[in-house]
């Protein structure tokens, strides 16, 4: 969090919302990545990344200077998702799951770069529970730390990393089950 | 045995979560030397963070931002907020005849009083008759041209270029009271609707533009 976002927030509060545009830009990209990574779903994930967006402008008289605006938002952005899935009945589309093999010769590395994979890659994450879903985007696709994590979800460090623990557990089985060579 | 297999395993991950002291991570160094079942668990679970590590970021749907700004709720400035606006903010003017009139009176009247106070010139602003200024942005900072082209200058994609500020593209134009259909060209391609429009109108090919309305 900069000094510089702290005046944006501060000239949208005094009624130029232009200027909430830079902190779209800058924080959309990971905003919409995270919903994605958490819904599985572009359409919604945009949905869902917008509506976040919206939801922390409307709420910005709340915002604790001091703490990151990036923070606030992916918290948003959490639990936006998490609605969704709920709303959802957690029925993010799995059943195909087990029609994907591919090749298997591949290393992961070449794995990676095949856009099949990244599609494996999204339904094995969307099978796993959301609270370690959760952790797992964003620590390892996301890169923040546990502390961030932690303000974010609103979970203590100690028990992320046992979440992320099991997470990564099961993400190399599912990926084992799927056909992928790790 | 047990223990010492889960105590191998609690130090794999911590060293992916990336906090292992060098004691626990000399010890997995010499376990994993010893037993390949547990040098297999570990590289899988490596290959595995790679593997999604490594997946990407998917790229964010065109327009993102311009549709966030258009959906914004309206938001009432606060009573300092509205102070320090009044006194330092940057605003647009929209003006036609009868403000231009009523200013002159104004600076007329003004001069008249001031005159008999003071020796000097003061400043007088003309605009044009029967024309209204309209101020139209659109924000697109990874936008190399913005121009707009509608009704008012027949459609034409190089007649109207827009200026940049940080990505906030911004033109004024002078136009006479009516309706006008109107879009804004990326980078010369590409055609997007003001996102900012009060209204919409079909374009009768699929799309739509956007409408303007100009009154005196």
């Amino acid at each position: 969090m900069t000094d510089e976002e702290y005046e944006i927030i501060r000239q949208c509060l005094d009624g130029d919302a232009d200027r909430y545009a830079v902190l779209v830009d800058r924080y959309k990209t990971m905003a919409y990545n995270i919903a994605y990574r958490m819904l599985g779903d572009a359409d919604a994930a945009k949905d869902m990344a917008q509506e976040s967006f919206i939801s922390a402008y409307a709420a910005l008289e709340d915002f604790n200077f001091g703490s990151r605006f990036s923070s606030w938002l992916y918290r948003i952005v959490v639990n936006k998702c998490r609605d969704y899935l709920r709303a959802e009945r957690e029925t993010v589309q799995v059943d195909e799951i087990g029609d994907f093999t591919p090749d298997a010769g591949q290393t992961p590395e070449q794995a990676a770069s095949n856009k099949q994979t990244g599609d494996v890659i999204q339904k094995a994450l969307s099978r796993l529970p959301r609270d370690y879903r959760e952790v797992i985007v964003l620590k390892h696709i996301e890169e923040l730390d546990y502390n961030e994590i932690a303000d974010i979800l609103g979970v203590g460090v100690s028990a992320l990393k046992v979440r992320a623990y099991r997470g990564r557990e099961m993400l190399k089985k599912l990926l084992e089950d799927m056909g992928v060579r790790v | 045995m047990n223990d010492e297999k889960e105590l191998d395993r609690e130090i794999i991950h911590r060293i992916l979560d990336g906090d292992v002291s060098p004691e626990e991570k000399k010890r997995l160094m010499d376990r994993l030397q010893a037993d390949p079942v547990l040098l297999e668990e570990f590289g899988g679970l490596v290959r595995t963070l790679r593997v999604v590590e490594t997946s990407g970021r998917v790229p964010v749907p065109p327009f993102f931002t311009a549709e966030v700004m258009r959906r914004l709720p309206l938001k009432k400035a606060t009573v300092s907020g509205r102070i320090r606006g009044f006194l330092f903010g940057s605003r647009v003017l929209h003006w036609n005849m009868a403000t231009a009139v009523a200013a002159a009176v104004f600076v007329i009247l003004s001069t008249a009083v001031l005159s008999t106070m003071f020796r000097g010139t003061p400043r007088q602003v003309a605009g044009p008759v029967g024309e209204a200024t309209v101020r139209l942005t659109f924000y697109a900072p990874q936008a190399r041209s913005v121009a707009v082209a509608g009704d008012f200058n027949k459609w034409r994609t190089d007649a109207d270029e827009m200026k940049s500020n940080e990505g906030m593209w911004s033109i004024e134009l002078k136009l006479k009271p009516g309706v006008y259909n109107y879009n804004f060209i990326v980078d010369g391609k590409s055609w997007v609707a003001d996102p900012g429009a009060e209204t919409y109108q079909d374009d009768g090919f699929g799309s739509r533009n956007a409408v303007l309305r100009v009154a005196i």
